[in-house]
């Protein structure tokens, strides 16, 4: 069991990547695993529609997929949602995507306020610059700890000292980006798969040495690669693909 | 969620699509318009595909496959499903009109135009696919025939993907606002309804909406061009 999970009421450090389960946890999953939490889509302040060339592409290794985070915002998720997350077995785990440092201060305000959202991650916009990421984190800071995502393309010297100095309580280790042809056009999108995990690996060693939690979410196809992360001392296991089979 | 394990039994070329035969443990009962997703058994695939009935029996399942795969005889596999709304063809239409051009396109209709025959509909397919083992009181018309196909019917179904919205709504406007018309969509639906990631969502006159759980198959009506 995770001590710093546990510290957050959370009780087993299997986690879902946001997105991978919708807005509501399934009546019953097969996977067996015993969820520490429920991690809707992530959300960002205002609607989002899929993307025009939404897809799936398979390659070996793994998939890319390509939506765009469809999601039908902050106010109207709380509308559809959040009396449903207060009355769940499990403690919500929610995945914010901020524009820029006002969005994510109004959102972390909201998710104050919300009966049974233990904590949220942030996912930063790949465009902005360090200083606009850094007044991000900073705005982010609520009464609930939060996690930052760092995806796994952009684990770097700059990225870690950035996320070492802000008020985030853990990261996340996220799914990187890739670029792919899909019916004779080049598309970019995030990558899923066992490709991934010794990347994964090879990255703990920096994520530890922030001294924060740290929660692997991406790169783990089996139950068997959880278990030797978290054997690895990582706090939380977030799986993905797994749970579409 | 109902899982049913199988076995592909046989493999055969029709018209140029893989239609393919699986043994299941017990009969799965899909609705005209229904899908599967089916996981292989040996692992080798991260995700699982995509599939949707031909014809079915108490013990085995004909289907073709959304996406391409090196299937073959004798690996194991495991259906999730069925999953999805189907065709809710009035009990009152007399004549229907189906529209599947292409190969799985038209292969995907077949079960429903089994069920319309059974309870003595007359049915037309307008199509350019090359298929064989049809009902001998199957209408078959050349593709090009869409439109009157259309207009004869009471009632008509028409298989359509993402990009064909605009130039059915287009092509088939008489039709769907004076009568019941229903769109199936053949594509990948990669959560099989389990998260509404978006890949397959469509565009509707009330917002965008994923094929996997609202469809998939949607009034032609409701539709729209993005």
């Amino acid at each position: 069991m995770s001590g710093a999970l546990n510290e957050l009421g959370i009780a087993s450090p299997w986690l879902n990547v946001p997105g991978f389960l919708g807005g509501l946890p399934p009546a019953r999953m097969d996977l067996e695993l015993e969820m520490g939490a429920f991690l809707p889509m992530s959300i960002s302040m205002q609607p989002r529609s899929p993307v025009e060339n939404r897809c799936l592409v398979r390659y070996p290794g793994g998939v890319l997929l390509h939506t765009g985070m469809p999601n039908p915002g902050l106010r109207e998720s709380i509308k559809q949602y959040a009396a449903r997350w207060a009355r769940l077995d499990l403690p919500v785990w929610l995945s914010l995507l901020p524009n820029n440092a006002d969005e994510a201060e109004e959102m972390s305000e909201v998710v104050d306020e919300l009966e049974n959202v233990t904590t949220f991650q942030l996912e930063l916009p790949r465009r902005s610059s360090k200083e606009e990421c850094r007044s991000i984190l900073t705005a982010a800071a609520g009464e609930k700890s939060f996690f930052v995502e760092i995806p796994l393309d952009l684990v770097n010297r700059d990225t870690l000292g950035m996320v070492q100095n802000s008020p985030a309580f853990g990261v996340v280790l996220s799914a990187p980006r890739g670029r792919l042809l899909n019916d004779g056009k080049w598309v970019n999108g995030r990558l899923y798969g066992p490709a991934l995990y010794p990347q994964v690996i090879s990255q703990l060693h920096s994520l530890r040495r922030l001294g924060k939690a740290v929660v692997i979410g991406c790169g783990v196809s089996s139950i068997e690669q959880g278990e030797q992360l978290i054997g690895l001392g990582v706090d939380g296991v977030q799986v993905d693909l797994p749970l579409w089979n | 969620m109902t899982r049913v394990n199988g076995t592909i039994i046989e493999i055969s070329d029709n018209g140029g699509e893989l239609l393919l035969r699986a043994t299941t443990e017990r009969e799965l009962l899909p609705l005209p318009g229904q899908y599967f997703m089916i996981g292989c058994g040996s692992g080798q695939e991260l995700l699982p595909f995509t599939v949707f009935p031909v014809r079915s029996g108490p013990d085995f399942i004909d289907f073709i496959s959304i996406s391409e795969f090196n299937w073959h005889i004798g690996q194991e596999v495991t259906f999730r499903g069925p999953l999805g709304q189907g065709f809710s063809i009035p009990i009152d239409a007399t004549k229907v009109g189906l529209i599947g051009l292409t190969q799985k396109g038209a292969l995907s209709l077949l079960p429903l135009a089994s069920r319309l025959l059974e309870s003595g509909k007359e049915v037309a397919l307008a199509t350019d696919a090359r298929l064989h083992g049809l009902p001998l009181d199957l209408e078959i018309l050349p593709g090009e025939q869409a439109l009157e196909v259309s207009i004869w019917a009471d009632a008509a179904a028409l298989v359509i993907t993402r990009n064909q919205i605009a130039q059915s709504l287009d092509l088939f406007r008489i039709g769907y606002t004076k009568k019941p018309f229903e769109a199936l969509f053949l594509s990948e639906f990669p959560c099989g309804g389990t998260a509404g990631c978006g890949v397959c969502a469509v565009t509707t006159k009330k917002g965008w909406k994923n094929v996997c759980k609202d469809g998939p198959v949607f009034d032609l009506s409701e539709l729209a061009a993005e």
